[in-house]
């Protein structure tokens, strides 16, 4: 078997690890030394020029490009050594209030002293230098404690890299370090820190009655055991992953998600190390060909987007949100940047295009999800992941080993019976085709009383099944007789008719003249409604007169569905035949257009729950749902569907449904011009006539010579005993599979599409204005996915940091893990922890200016303390994964 | 964690520094935290020992305001949970982005309807409402206040040491615990006067069932001084 | 470290909570660094610089008809749709203009209706306003309609979202709360943006997204005040708890202050907040007490003003918490969204409406707080000409519902600066489209900043290295409805 290229987002979560070898850049001694583009200039740039003079074009003024060295240099803006030469610093000095940079309107200032900085940059050749936090780390050395720290040491032990450059960076300063907190307060401060508890009674007279070295060590050794430790810890990433128990919009219904927060804080207590941490969350899903299911469960990280339910939205509006949030979800609690800023123009000072941003969405655009909620069923927006018991799953499988072996006995069967089949026909001569479980004739709108034309009977069961109409109906020519002619929003229910789960085999056949060809039109459906219920049910729809046929859990991501090549013919009868086998795959769904199998395109193939409403799914619970609904709201119908589009001013006729499949001869046979009702009964391979009439309105003559066998299918689906075993002993497995799974719980999880959904530019972010097709890559600025890894043709590359170590330089993952490290520090007071490898990513913004997120960009203040904040990350990524302390 | 740095005192040698370094970017003296909301909430029942140690499973629904819900415009019904489930730790509270727990959001914790990587800290009267009326508060201050007259009967200044002892994690100072007693005898002869306060005290706030066996006065008196401590500032703090 | 940490050298405000409490002001506990509390009683300032020229108005009353307020059957006359009823929307209306969103995208028929509430000119201004309106009618003369309001969403979610904070996604802080953090707060006893909803009208949902302080300080959030026993959450004592008990506790904690060894001006700011706290307890309850009012006031608002938690009382209550310095008080009326049968729903919400709508202009001119009080009264979008399914019954019986429609609608404001007696921007004559003078959300929210005395140009916040603004990138001043 080809070895399958690992979708795109594989790589994705490798490049996220990977892109790690980015914090960097030389350490910057104290004042007096050159002057730091990262640190001095580039803020002073970013936060006044870069608005009219930075990376996006279409704001650009002046043709004057500052973020790049060559565009500064070329037109004389910068002149290295020069100064004075230098039009930058003439324009900032002037006096004169047109050419005066920045300009009075732009509410922007540049202060005497930046300007100096500005002047003594050009002045030592303004080198432009990558921004700190894209440069990987090299390891910085670690200072060593000065004769004058003696007494200082003594309340203030070195006890490694941090004190010592604490140390440093004070005595730089002019400060001390405070006086050892008391062992209460270290007690009280460092439990809370782990464990988010306050230390009980025995554990402080322990600790304090402990005079031992390591009565310390023994502290955080115990805490960081504790299963306490999970659970402080997902606090944090739950705010970066905007975890909650309700979908957040419109209705805002309870969004059943938990698993994933039991899964967050297992994966602290499991030590999980970071990039597994993180490569899980976002491709757990395409590690292997059988992923486990805790790797597919992380990437619900991905589906807690808010979702609305509103009727009348648009679902690709919404569903572009999502793709959105994700990027921002992202690039702000992994990456630390702003990368939603490039919507819907260049970014305005971080080194980012607006095509990069939708290069980026390809990897979360690929998911089959509608982009709402549903308002009437309980059902999980698709793709899910169904979580069972490990017994449940093991039975689970085996019972899928199963029905396979069925499967593959039933089609034994039916490559080595003709013989059997010969000899019954001698016997009892030929088989008779499927017969009807309903049948309508429509005859019915010819009546005189207008209410009476809108009651359909059953001509197999009078009694029951009947149809009923919702507005009234004029009689009009059928096929045969009268036919059923709907204008507007009219539409007929057949209430207990049609009731069939995705195990159970059946199929539906008509004769139908369409007047108009519409768009996505729904003919024939068994569903509570499209869109608010995610089309759960079966459904024939008619797309600019090609048929389509599916069945849906949840579409379209739990569903299957084809879509004929053909086309079929307007203001002309045509007979259309939608057939299913109970496999809940696409194969097992054929079309027919006057009894001919038609070509069709596979629009989605994964149905993996029952197309039926369920009380125990909460499909009927008043609570959840506003729009609660009741069985009987649930009716085959033909037309009318809430809040949809219907097939309009088109007439139906000979309305047959079958609980089997289909034979293409069976399906010719019906295709063949109706004969005057009584007559119908002699037809069939028991005459084994045939006759060349040629219809008026079918305009065609039927094969003149009879299929061989033609019977042959029919006779072993229903006459031929081991052929109805074999059928019985399948469908009864494929039942007994859909319960099992019918009781698991399910779960938002990333899977990706094929065939990929493409990715456009979107002209101002807007939904329905794409540009160019853009395909999954990762942006230049921080990290171009290297050729090593699998091409990001696919979906969502990832990079692994652990499981390729060749790929992954000694440098570790700095970047990563400086970010990390500063929110990290930010949560205990500033100060590093070494705690277990996995720790709550996310960026920090290290300045107080009530920043609420990604600090690593351009405008991101500088970390003042940036050798601390790179040191970690380098000693972190050098060490193998574990407990550290 | 075991670094010098961090075992710090959160009173800097010199008082300057707090000027020049208000953000404690230096690391020159120990970091000084208002607790997170989830761990308030965890503290208060982790000391009055309610908490219930079960990890995970489907969310649950601790106390809320009546029919917050339906005032609020939201439409969802609001069925609060029983048992042991109104004292597990705040992480597996229901979370509602249109509604978020008010106990959580009132110590700033975020609404989870976008990626948020830095809470806020504020301090407002709305957070000693809360801590002084909101029923968690009442009801985990009376369980600790009926386990301390068990454990220390008759003995008030043992009760009030342990009380301070939970609460900050040090011992009080003789100063500190005269105030406590003080107030542990005033409370006495307020509640002794008014016994059907003492019982609505303890039998009207949170479901935890009152220990009728306990002279109601003593309980409710203890719950007040409870109650003061829970409510302090270095009870909210970790420095 | 994070800003807690730092001894007091912030001002303290009250904290984000669902149902927190606005920038309540209290003592500028802490000057900078001095360690000496400012006396109480003296009020939060908002940032430095603001406003930035002389303000028009000190407060604002937005009276908002959450769910899509049809404009048809309220401000914006059309009697061609009458004559046309039952006609075809034509196409040139179908193309090009916004497409025909929403449920009724579906529909195979789009038959015009016309408001069968019929309409009258009233006051000298001659404004035309629906019967449904007969209260209101006679403060026309003070009133500034805007017949060319037109937004970006048309859903209820995002729509609502965009018109309180100028984006349609969530994260963003409402108008509400960037006047508590730009302007600060009059009143130290109350919040200085407060939310009230009427009781039990649930129709599309609220979320307190709508009155957030999304990248704000916090304590700059909405506060609801609910019509129940604790208007704003936790006020009363607990069972068996009493005055007397709290003084004690203040009394403790100063005690226990005077021992700790933490630094004085943190625990002096938690002490005040209990100050504050129980100092609530009383100020609160006071002001939500409608039985103060004199019964000639209480009849301006009609006969639902006694009833706690309806509309009429709400606005009264909005005049009370106006005049003791509450910066922003926004009411919502859920209910308007009409989509199945105006003929049933209308009439009822409206009279719930006119009266007190009205009675609150009239008492805000009888206590002269008329001028410097900016009343506003709108909906997210306005609801399409034609009818949403069948059109049913004939005349006045005639049974229709319309669709969202963001296209047009209308609004009016009335005091704080406002032109009175003006009729501003026109919709086309189906009342489709704006044909003259279109007023976006934008330009609404930068005339509101305006008459407060801000620039919306140069009102900004930095969050994660962008100057974010309530306009966002757009908006401009409507000077023509300027007084």
């Amino acid at each position: 078997m080809p070895k399958r290229l690992p979708p795109p987002t594989h790589a994705l979560a490798r490049w996220f690890a990977l892109a790690a070898t980015l914090v960097g850049g030389s350490v910057q001694g104290a004042s007096g030394s050159p002057v730091s583009f990262n640190f001095q200039v580039q803020p002073i740039l970013a936060g006044s020029c870069y608005q009219c003079h930075g990376p996006d074009e279409k704001q650009r003024k002046g043709d004057l490009r500052l973020d790049v060295r060559e565009d500064a240099l070329k037109d004389g803006a910068i002149v290295p050594g020069k100064p004075e030469a230098s039009s930058l610093i003439e324009r900032l000095f002037t006096s004169d209030g047109d050419e005066v940079m920045p300009p009075p309107d732009s509410h922007k200032t540049i202060d005497g002293p930046q300007r100096e900085v500005l002047k003594q940059w050009i002045a030592e050749g303004a080198p432009y230098e990558r921004h700190w936090s894209f440069t990987p780390p090299k390891s910085p050395a670690v200072p060593q404690p000065k004769a004058a720290d003696a007494k200082i040491i003594e309340t203030f032990p070195v006890t490694g890299p941090v004190d010592a450059f604490v140390l440093d960076h004070l005595r730089v300063k002019g400060h001390q370090p405070a006086l050892p907190a008391s062992r209460e307060r270290w007690l009280r401060r460092v439990t809370f820190d782990l464990t988010g508890l306050p230390p009980t009674l025995p554990e402080m007279d322990a600790f304090l009655a402990d005079t031992s070295p390591q009565a310390y060590e023994a502290v955080v050794d115990r805490l960081l055991a504790s299963q306490r430790y999970g659970e402080r810890m997902a606090s944090d990433w739950l705010d970066a992953a905007r975890y909650a128990d309700s979908y957040g919009r419109h209705e805002d219904a309870e969004s059943i998600v938990w698993p994933y927060r039991d899964w967050v804080i297992q994966a602290f207590n499991d030590n999980l190390p970071y990039d597994q941490f993180i490569v899980q969350q976002t491709a757990g899903d395409q590690l292997s060909a059988r992923p486990k299911t805790a790797e597919v469960l992380a990437t619900t990280f991905n589906r807690l987007v808010p979702q609305s339910n509103e009727a009348g939205s648009n679902e690709d509006e919404f569903r572009q949100e999502h793709v959105a949030d994700r990027i921002k979800t992202n690039s702000t609690a992994i990456l630390g940047l702003t990368l939603e800023c490039a919507r819907c123009h260049d970014h305005k000072y971080d080194p980012l295009t607006q095509r990069e941003y939708y290069q980026m969405a390809a990897f979360f655009n690929n998911i089959s999800e509608l982009g709402l909620f549903p308002r009437q069923t309980a059902g999980i927006p698709a793709p899910g992941l169904l979580l069972m018991s490990p017994a449940d799953e093991e039975r689970n499988l085996q019972m899928l080993q199963e029905i396979k072996q069925a499967e593959a006995a039933w089609d034994a069967l039916q490559s080595s019976s003709r013989g059997r089949y010969h000899a019954w026909v001698e016997d009892h001569g030929n088989p008779p085709p499927a017969a009807p479980v309903a049948h309508y004739e429509f005859e019915s709108v010819g009546e005189k009383k207008r209410g009476q034309r809108k009651i359909f009977s059953d001509t197999l069961h009078p009694d029951k099944n009947t149809g009923v109409a919702r507005q009234s109906i004029e009689p009009s020519e059928g096929v045969r007789g009268l036919g059923l002619r709907f204008e507007d929003d009219n539409g007929a229910r057949f209430p207990h008719v049609g009731v069939f789960r995705r195990s159970d085999p059946f199929s539906i056949a008509l004769w139908i003249r369409p007047e108009e060809s519409q768009s996505r039109a729904v003919v024939i459906h068994r569903t509570r409604s499209g869109l608010d219920a995610a089309s759960r049910g079966y459904e024939l729809l008619l797309n600019e007169l090609h048929p389509e046929f599916s069945l849906s859990h949840y579409a379209p991501g739990n569903s299957i569905r084809i879509r004929s090549k053909a086309a079929i013919p307007l203001k002309a009868w045509t007979h259309v035949i939608a057939s299913y086998d109970g496999s809940s795959r696409s194969t097992g769904l054929r079309l027919f257009i006057n009894g001919q199998a038609v070509e069709a395109e596979v629009m989605s193939d994964h149905l993996y729950r029952d197309i039926v409403y369920r009380p125990e799914w909460g499909d009927y619970d008043a609570v959840r749902l506003q729009d609660n609904i009741d069985e009987e709201d649930v009716a085959l119908s033909i037309g009318y569907r809430p809040n949809d589009k219907i097939i309009k001013n088109a007439t139906f006729d000979d309305f047959k449904i079958f609980d089997k499949t289909l034979s293409p001869n069976e399906a010719a046979l019906l295709a063949l011009p109706p004969q005057p009702p009584k007559k119908q009964e002699e037809r069939g391979f028991l005459a084994g006539i045939w006759y060349g009439l040629t219809h008026p309105f079918v305009g065609r003559a039927p094969d003149a010579t009879p299929a061989p066998d033609a019977g042959y299918e029919a006779w072993l689906r229903d006459q031929d005993p081991q052929g109805q075993a074999a059928l019985k002993k399948l469908h009864d497995l494929r039942t007994a599979q859909d319960n099992l799974v019918n009781q698991a719980r399910e779960i938002m999880v990333m899977r990706e599409m094929e065939p990929r959904r493409p990715t456009y530019v979107l002209a101002r972010g807007q939904f329905d204005q794409p540009g160019d097709q853009v395909f999954p890559e990762t942006p230049a600025s921080i990290l171009r996915c290297p050729q090593s890894f699998p091409q990001p043709s696919g979906p969502r590359p990832l990079v692994c940091g652990q499981t390729e170590p060749a790929h992954r330089p000694r440098g570790g993952q700095p970047h990563l893990a400086g970010v990390l490290r500063a929110r990290h520090c930010r949560h205990h007071g500033g100060f590093w922890h070494p705690g277990r490898t996995a720790h709550p990513p996310g960026a920090s913004g290290l300045a107080g200016n009530g920043f609420h997120g990604p600090g690593l960009g351009c405008e991101a203040t500088v970390p003042h303390a940036r050798a601390l904040l790179r040191l970690p990350a380098v000693f972190h990524a050098a060490r193998s994964p574990g407990a550290e302390r | 964690m075991l670094s010098s740095a961090y075992r710090q005192s959160s009173t800097p040698l010199d008082p300057q520094v707090l000027k020049d370094d208000p953000d404690n970017r230096l690391l020159a003296r120990g970091p000084r935290h208002r607790l997170a909301a989830e761990m308030i909430r965890d503290n208060a029942l982790a000391i009055s020992g309610l908490l219930a140690p079960t990890m995970g499973g489907p969310p649950v629904r601790p106390y809320l305001p009546d029919n917050l819900y339906e005032d609020s415009g939201v439409q969802m019904t609001y069925k609060q949970s029983h048992g042991e489930a109104l004292w597990r730790r705040s992480l597996y509270t229901f979370w509602k982005r249109t509604l978020p727990p008010p106990t959580m959001t009132i110590f700033d914790a975020p609404s989870r309807e976008f990626c948020l990587t830095r809470r806020e800290t504020t301090s407002t009267p709305m957070q000693s409402l809360a801590m002084m009326n909101a029923p968690e508060f009442v009801e985990a201050a009376r369980a600790l206040a009926e386990r301390l007259i068990k454990a220390h009967p008759q003995d008030r200044t043992a009760q009030v040491t342990e009380a301070f002892r939970l609460v900050t994690s040090r011992n009080p100072r003789p100063g500190e615990t005269a105030v406590l007693l003080k107030l542990l005898e005033e409370e006495q002869l307020h509640y002794s006067q008014a016994p059907q306060d003492a019982e609505a005290l303890r039998q009207k706030n949170g479901e935890h069932p009152a220990n009728l066996d306990l002279p109601g006065a003593e309980v409710a008196a203890t719950t007040m001084v409870i109650r003061v401590l829970l409510g302090s500032e270095e009870a909210l703090l970790k420095e | 470290m994070t800003s807690a940490s730092r001894p007091l050298n912030r001002r303290q405000m009250l904290a984000r909570t669902a149902l927190g409490m606005g920038g309540m002001a209290f003592a500028d506990l802490l000057a900078e660094e001095t360690g000496s509390a400012r006396p109480l009683g003296t009020v939060r300032p908002g940032i430095s610089g603001l406003p930035h020229f002389a303000p028009r108005a000190k407060r604002v009353i937005c009276l908002f008809m959450s769910g899509g307020m049809t404009h048809l059957e309220t401000f914006d006359h059309k009697p061609l749709l009458n004559e046309r009823v039952g006609q075809e929307l034509p196409d040139s209306f179908k193309k090009g203009r916004s497409v025909l969103l929403g449920m009724s995208g579906n529909q195979a028929k789009f038959p015009l209706v016309g408001s069968w509430i019929p309409f009258q000119q009233h006051g000298k201004s001659g404004a035309w306003l629906s019967d449904a309106f007969p209260h209101l009618a006679t403060m026309a003369d003070d009133m500034c309609f805007i017949k060319s309001m037109h937004s970006d969403a048309v859903n209820h979610d995002p729509a609502m979202t965009f018109m309180s904070t100028g984006a349609q996604l969530p994260g963003r802080p409402s108008m509400g709360a960037w006047l508590s953090y730009g302007l600060g707060s009059l009143n130290d006893n109350l919040p200085s943006f407060v939310v009230l909803i009427t009781k039990g009208a649930v129709d599309q949902p609220l979320s307190t997204r709508l009155w957030d302080s999304g990248f704000l300080p916090t304590q700059n959030q909405g506060v609801q005040l609910r019509a129940a026993k604790d208007p704003v959450l936790f006020l009363s004592n607990p069972a068996g708890v009493s005055e007397a008990n709290n003084r004690r506790a203040i009394r403790a904690l100063q005690e226990l202050q005077a021992q700790s060894d933490a630094p004085e001006a943190a625990l002096q700011a938690r002490l005040e907040q209990y100050e504050m706290a129980f100092r609530m307890q009383t100020s609160v309850p006071e002001v939500t007490d409608l039985t103060q009012e004199p019964e000639t006031v209480k009849a301006l608002y009609g006969p639902e003003v006694s009833t706690p938690g309806t509309f009429a009382a709400n606005c009264l209550l909005a005049r009370r918490l106006a005049q003791r310095g509450v910066r922003y008080i926004q009411l919502y009326q859920p209910g308007w969204d009409m989509h199945g049968n105006i003929l049933r729903d209308f009439k009822g919400l409206s009279s719930r409406v006119d009266q007190p709508a009205a009675g609150l202009l009239q008492d805000l001119k009888n206590q002269g707080m008329l001028e410097d009080t900016l009343v506003v009264f709108t909906s997210e979008f306005g609801r399409t000409c034609y009818s949403q399914g069948r059109l049913r019954g004939t005349g006045s019986q005639m049974e229709y519902g319309r669709e969202h429609h963001r296209d047009c609608f209308s609004s009016w404001l009335a005091g704080g600066g406002v032109k009175p007696g003006v009729s501003y921007g026109e919709t086309d004559e189906l009342g489709f489209g704006v044909a003259k003078d279109p007023v976006h959300v934008h330009d609404l929210h930068a005339t509101m900043l305006h008459l407060l005395g801000i620039d919306h140009e140069r009102f900004t916040f930095r969050f994660q290295g962008r100057d974010f603004r309530l306009t966002d990138v757009a908006g401009k001043v409507v000077t023509p409805v300027l007084a």
